[in-house]
């Protein structure tokens, strides 16, 4: 099998556009959590969340004119953004053509659900009045779902680059960012692609959105201070907090990076997916499904437990994911647990659902690359059954040679990725002999 | 490839318009019928073209389903749960003793719709003194009139990890979207990941979106939707030179992989193997649809990864969905990677009977490819309505009139997205 590495990331979250200021804030702790402020989010139960700055959302519609003014959906744009900001990280100009080994894996929600489009066609008679609705169309929001296929932000993606080679979308909710990158690494990985632009996008700041999480009961409403609200692991915890925004990563065969002299910041070494295969509405009480994937994903990477220092956690700040999370990483890890550190980007950005894989997967990379974890922060009620180090007190410096990032789905799809350090020419003794096997 | 180690199919599950299992599909597929008919799920008179291959109506309680569970599903579910069932069982999963751990799933799945009754109440409930939508008001008390479970309803993996707790399939997982290459890049991810051992079986394939206002909308909204026949029965014709816009249908597909040596140490039947795939992006200047380049891209990369060269091919299942710029680029790949023996070549598209099934297409096209192969026959397309078309003269004949019989050892399946993506399958005999 061939070696993959990273050799660009890109980011559009609540912490702003630039991979640094992401890192920086996140070291330091600060939140991108604020309050909402947009007119529709009057009156709602959820009063915050990881929303882009807008003076950074116009930035952003200033560098694509064209598409603000066409697209309707704020993930197309932040997209556009990440990926185009990975690509230059990379090195990879967007202009030349013919690239029919150069490929997009995205991650994707499910839209946006627009109040106004069922507004506009009620009848009289309380009823949807379809035959109107069937005439009248075309004047459906710019927004609607029946605007903007899920692999719309994909397509774009790749025409802007050039990039004629495998093109998907993953639609698995909060794993899809995970799996978007696994399915790019893995392509790359077997020789279909050489380099693959993947990540996920997604933004749910609006009315139906708002009210989502709200209605399954997962959604943090009930704390005293929204800005804090997000705090995984901690006993206080009450659901998570909603953000929006895109992460990429540039992943390339690593002889390909080399001959073009690109900066390597760390290796992709093993991937895996795996079903719970218990509930829709819960995941597994005992994490089982999550324990699969981390399991895998080691296994595939041909590396033990003792090899991972670094746990970018689901961690989403619901009382069954960090509990059960807990759980699947000592179940893991075992006495080597203790030993890990452990933190969850959400407490900071908030959970950008579909797409939270992608900014989770870049910070991953980034604690490899930089030796350096950012903190969990909220956590000021330590939970029993959440009891390990989840790097409560501040940023850490320590060697991180590999690192897990864990993304977990409503409905029980889960996906686990590890990065590590990159050394030229050396892969580790069980993985070679893994590659022998295939 | 070693023979041990060739990627076998052991299994599948189709339903559709024209009927709810292979042998259904197959027999009124060679019966001439087509799905294609009025929309009768919803009054479609306001829309300039009202047909679509509907299932009808699926009562959950045939398929075993609880009503809690029922209450978040809809058509797709449905169709997804009773393909993959008759797949997992056709193949004899249900017997083998293999671990859910090693029991992969993949599929593509396309947009999910709201139904308008979801969330009408709570648009009444929220309307303030100028009959416009009060936010507070809705916030306050308008969205409690939605169904609590309602948002699971509307991610479509919910219905995949329904049909993974219902097969009790705990492997390796990945859901693609929304149109007929995320369908393929379902059933190539499921190859792979027999092929390097990341699961031991995996059922693979994909589901239509359901007929509905809203999908029909989008269909039109897209540019590719057929808008010169309102109602009726009648067939539209792709690769005719008409040109008139698919036509949708509800329908799914899947099937279930395993190395041959594995199927043959638990004496699973098969007779065909994925042999190769394809993908590839770019949208064409012109229109809604990959370019003729992007096509035959895909159409190449999975003959070399099949190692086969075009004379190897003995029939291709074209994407074919009667869409002005799709049948005129994909005639123009054809042409291209097929040269001189392109007028030879026969092309089937299935999407005249079942309508575009979408994500649900390429498993549903592997699935009749499978029967083709094993009873040498490629039923005709379109009896006695094909119209030559404006392109015939450097396009490949489609069958039409009378089915043909053939002796078919390698089918290449295409498959396409009116957003710019191209796959390609390649299924063959197993030797």
């Amino acid at each position: 099998m061939r070696r993959v590495v990273v050799t660009g990331l890109g980011v559009a979250t609540s912490l702003g556009l630039s991979v640094e200021e992401n890192w920086e804030s996140l070291l330091s702790g600060v939140s991108g959590i604020r309050l909402l402020d947009f007119p529709e989010a009057e009156g709602s139960a959820v009063k915050a969340a990881g929303a882009l700055r807008d003076n950074d959302w116009q930035r952003i519609r200033a560098a694509f004119p064209e598409d603000a003014a066409q697209e309707g959906e704020r993930r197309t744009l932040f997209s556009l953004w990440a990926a185009g900001a990975a690509l230059k990280d990379a090195g990879v100009s967007c202009s030349e053509g013919g690239r029919d080994r150069y490929g997009v894996s995205f991650a994707a929600g499910l839209g946006v659900n627009c109040l106004e489009d069922i507004h506009r066609w009620k009848g009289n008679d309380g009823k949807f009045d379809i035959v109107r609705f069937g005439q009248e169309y075309r004047q459906v929001h710019p927004a609607s779902l029946m605007r903007n296929n899920a692999s719309r932000a994909a397509a774009l993606i790749a025409k802007r680059s050039g990039f004629q080679g495998m093109n998907c979308t993953v639609t698995t909710a909060c794993a899809s960012g995970t799996q978007a990158i696994g399915a790019g690494f893995r392509a790359v990985q077997r020789g279909d692609a050489d380099l693959m632009i993947a990540g996920g996008a997604d933004s749910m700041l609006n009315p139906v959105g708002l009210i989502f999480f709200v209605l399954l009961g997962a959604a943090s409403i009930s704390a005293d201070d929204p800005l804090t609200a997000c705090r995984p692991f901690d006993r206080k915890r009450s659901g998570l907090v909603m953000g929006e925004g895109a992460g990429f990563a540039v992943l390339e065969e690593e002889g390909h990076a080399l001959r073009r002299g690109a900066k390597i910041y760390a290796e992709v070494s093993g991937y895996a997916s795996s079903m719970d295969a218990y509930q829709v509405t819960a995941p597994h009480p005992r994490g089982i499904g999550a324990e699969q994937a981390m399991r895998s994903a080691l296994k595939d990477a041909g590396m033990e437990p003792e090899d991972i220092d670094y746990i970018n956690a689901h961690g989403t700040s619901t009382k069954l994911n960090d509990a059960g999370e807990t759980m699947a990483i000592k179940n893991v890890f075992r006495a080597h647990a203790d030993n890990l550190a452990i933190s969850s980007s959400k407490s900071m950005i908030g959970h950008l659902l579909a797409a939270s894989g992608g900014p989770e997967f870049v910070y991953t990379v980034l604690s490899v690359h930089h030796d350096a974890i950012h903190p969990t922060i909220n956590l000021t009620h330590p939970d029993p059954k959440c009891d390990l180090d989840y790097v409560a007190g501040g940023r850490r410096e320590k060697t991180v040679r590999a690192a897990l990032s864990n993304s977990f789905g409503f409905g029980g799809q889960n996906a686990s990725i590890i990065v590590k350090k990159y050394l030229l020419g050396r892969g580790t003794a069980a993985a070679e002999r893994r590659t022998e096997e295939l | 490839m070693k023979t041990s180690e060739q990627v076998v199919i052991t299994g599948a599950g189709l339903v559709s318009s024209l009927g709810r299992t292979t042998d259904e599909n197959w027999e009124a597929l060679c019966a001439g019928k087509s799905g294609i008919k009025s929309i009768s799920g919803f009054d479609a008179g306001g829309f300039s073209c009202g047909l679509a291959a509907e299932v009808g109506k699926i009562d959950p309680e045939t398929l075993g389903i609880h009503p809690r569970d029922a209450r978040i599903m809809d058509t797709h579910a449905y169709l997804l749960m009773m393909a993959s069932r008759n797949a997992f069982r056709n193949a004899g999963l249900d017997r083998a003793a293999f671990a859910p751990e090693d029991i992969g799933f993949y599929a593509g799945m396309g947009m999910v719709d709201y139904g308008n009754d979801d969330i009408l109440p709570a648009v009444m409930k929220s309307l303030g003194s100028e009959g416009s939508i009060d936010y507070p008001a809705f916030y306050e008390e308008g969205y409690r009139e939605i169904y609590p479970l309602w948002p699971l309803s509307m991610l479509n993996n919910i219905t995949f990890c329904q049909v993974g707790i219902d097969l009790g399939i705990r492997g390796e997982n990945a859901v693609f979207c929304p149109h007929a290459d995320a369908g393929a890049q379902a059933i190539t991810e499921g190859m792979r990941t027999i092929f390097e051992h990341r699961a031991k079986a995996v059922l693979a394939g994909g589901v239509s979106e359901k007929v509905s206002p809203l999908s029909i909308a989008r269909l039109h909204l897209s540019g590719v939707a057929m808008t010169s026949i309102k109602t009726g029965s009648i067939t539209y014709i792709p690769f005719s030179g008409e040109d008139r816009g698919t036509v949708m249908g509800e329908g799914a597909g899947i099937i279930s992989l395993e190395l041959r040596d594995s199927a043959d140490r638990r004496g699973a039947a098969y007779s065909c193997m994925i042999s190769g795939y394809g993908h590839a992006f770019g949208l064409a200047e012109a229109g809604p649809a990959p370019s003729a380049e992007t096509i035959g891209n895909a159409m190449r990369q999975a003959l070399k990864t099949a190692s086969l060269s075009p004379e190897d091919i003995d029939l291709i299942i074209a994407h074919g969905d009667g869409s002005v710029f799709g049948d005129l680029n994909e005639a123009e790949a054809v042409t291209a990677v097929f040269g001189k023996r392109t007028g030879l070549m026969p092309v089937f598209s299935s999407k005249a009977a079942l309508g575009n099934l979408f994500a649900g297409a390429p498993a549903a096209d592997i699935i009749l490819g499978m029967q083709m192969i094993e009873k040498g026959i490629i039923p005709a397309m379109i009896p006695d309505k094909y119209q030559r078309s404006q392109h015939a003269a450097e396009a490949p004949g489609p069958v039409t009139g009378e089915a043909q019989k053939k002796e078919l050892r390698r089918i290449m399946v295409n498959c396409q997205s009116y957003e710019g993506q191209a796959a390609s399958i390649i299924i063959g005999t197993v030797t």
